[in-house]
């Protein structure tokens, strides 16, 4: 499973350096205008955010690539003729994602510190922000993960565990809304561990949900 | 992965094997198929065929019964039997952006049983680039690279979907070489599917017709040629109504027949009389187009 998992990622290896390239490209030119214009500029954290942003949001994009190109190819067709089960694809499709997300917050998080090396300041509420906004994009690819799946049982007339995803998923819409609501208005030190912790939360129900689904599959052949 | 492959004297079984979509039942099937068989599963479009493959490979879970490979339940979540089953389906899974050599080391690390030598061989057989990306590639190219990926782990057990369909004639007779070659040491079964009637005669020994879901004939190749044959014949008589005949053509006295029990035609035509009487011979794939033709009866009444 490792092994189709790393094989996955050096398939890919070629849009993920593409879509960091891309993200550095902007950090840079971010970077380059914000020190031109001093302190005449936006705050500093606006400019750290706007580049944490890019560098998290780009492997995010790729992934949603990624998830596009996978199911075009049919890649279970030829797991499947080796010794990977169902349970191992599932975990690979919904590890993948993550993977990514991992790999923009250290590229973020390694921009804070170099910017705070710089600056002389720790922007963290930045990495904050950038890290909640592109937990919303792996949250949406998760989720559009969970929703083909519940889709595709639905096709295969297993009518509970559709309805079963369907509703996970419109119970993590409103738990995230209510989350996000309510952390506007009870502001405080807590406030972004709670939403992130939230993001967490989901993202680990909808990647085993999605697990479940799959592995109870009838049909590998799309 | 085990490597247990234990010797069988079935390849694979199909007991009662049903799949069911929307307006559409495969099944029940059941079917047999001895180690060093060739079976072509022979209809139309929309018969069952890729469905029944499907099952077989572990690609569908069927909604009643089941299919066993050399003794090995078939099932995605078992991998026993994967061992033993070599497919070439119309979609393969490949790594489209990558190259045919990228793709092959990639399997020769995925597959229990892969042989390099076995890989090299086919590869060299079939005058396959190594360098071009997948989705550069022919379609011939691709079907000559499904094989190889197929056929390199060894197993004892070809599934083979409309390998030839949509080839040109030369890569069509190369695929139906490699095929020929790998099936004449008689360790290999091999189900293919196919509604390219010419390749069953290269191929099959024996044949398997499937109609809407069922499975109406199965029968022998040589079986079946030495019982059809096309007789013409000059008779004055009308309302002709003969034995075996499954298609007839008069115009006034002169007759042409098709009859898929030839003897007893002849017998009936001799004690009616009948002139300038000749027999042909009918290929394979003349006979496997009536029996698709005139259906369930034809079929039942055929062997």
């Amino acid at each position: 499973m490792w092994h189709a998992l790393r094989t996955e990622l050096a398939y890919f290896r070629p849009w993920l350096l593409g879509g960091l390239g891309l993200a550095a490209g902007v950090v840079i030119i971010v970077s380059v205008v914000f020190f031109a214009v001093g302190d005449d500029g936006p705050p500093r954290h606006a400019a750290a955010g706007i580049r944490a942003m890019f560098l998290i949001m780009a492997p995010m994009i790729v992934g949603f690539i990624i998830q596009g190109l996978r199911t075009e190819e049919r890649r279970a067709r030829l797991l499947l003729a080796g010794p990977l089960t169902p349970r191992h694809l599932a975990v690979v499709a919904v590890l993948l994602p993550a993977v990514l997300f991992g790999i923009g917050v250290l590229a973020a998080g390694l921009m804070i510190v170099v910017n705070a090396l710089v600056t002389g300041t720790l922007e963290l509420e930045s990495l904050h922000i950038a890290g909640y906004v592109g937990g919303m994009m792996f949250m949406m690819i998760l989720m559009g993960l969970l929703i083909q799946e519940s889709t595709a049982a639905y096709r295969q007339r297993r009518r509970r565990a559709a309805a079963a995803g369907w509703t996970g998923f419109v119970v993590a819409v409103l738990f995230l809304a209510g989350l996000t609501t309510a952390a506007m208005f009870l502001q405080g030190p807590m406030t972004w561990p709670s939403l992130h912790l939230g993001n967490l939360i989901v993202a680990v129900t909808a990647m085993v949900a999605t697990v479940a689904l799959y592995t109870r599959r009838t049909d590998f052949t799309r | 992965m085990s490597d247990r492959r234990p010797q069988a004297t079935v390849a694979a079984r199909l007991s009662g094997l049903t799949k069911r979509f929307q307006g559409f039942q495969l099944g029940p099937l059941d079917l047999t198929l001895e180690p060093g068989t060739v079976l072509a599963l022979v209809g139309p479009n929309g018969a069952g065929k890729t469905t029944t493959l499907n099952c077989m490979a572990g690609l569908l879970v069927p909604d009643e019964g089941g299919t066993e490979v050399y003794g090995f339940p078939v099932h995605p979540a078992r991998t026993e039997y994967r061992r033993d089953v070599g497919y070439v389906g119309e979609e393969s899974g490949f790594f489209q952006r990558w190259t045919t050599g990228r793709n092959l080391e990639y399997l020769a690390r995925l597959l229990p049983g892969w042989s390099d030598d076995r890989a090299r061989r086919l590869v060299e057989r079939f005058a396959l680039p190594m360098d071009k990306p997948v989705n550069k590639l022919s379609r011939g190219n691709r079907t000559k690279l499904a094989l190889v990926a197929a056929l390199a782990h060894g197993p004892r057990l070809l599934l083979l979907d409309e390998p030839t369909a949509g080839l040109d004639p030369v890569v069509r007779t190369e695929v139906l070489d490699v095929l020929w070659e790998v099936t004449e040491d008689g360790d290999h079964a091999v189900l293919y599917s196919t509604h390219v009637l010419s390749d069953i005669s290269r191929l099959a020994d024996e044949l398997a017709f499937l109609r809407d879901g069922q499975l109406v004939l199965r029968t022998g190749r040589d079986e079946l040629s030495e019982r059809w044959r096309r007789v013409s014949f000059r008779l004055r008589q009308e309302h002709l109504t003969l034995t075996g005949v499954v298609e007839h053509r008069q115009v006034r006295a002169e007759h042409q027949v098709i009859t898929r029990d030839a003897e007893a035609t002849l017998e009936q035509l001799a004690e009616l009389g009948a002139e300038a009487v000749e027999v042909s011979r009918m290929g394979v794939d003349e006979i496997a187009v009536q029996i698709l033709k005139e259906g369930h009866h034809v079929a039942r009444t055929a062997n």
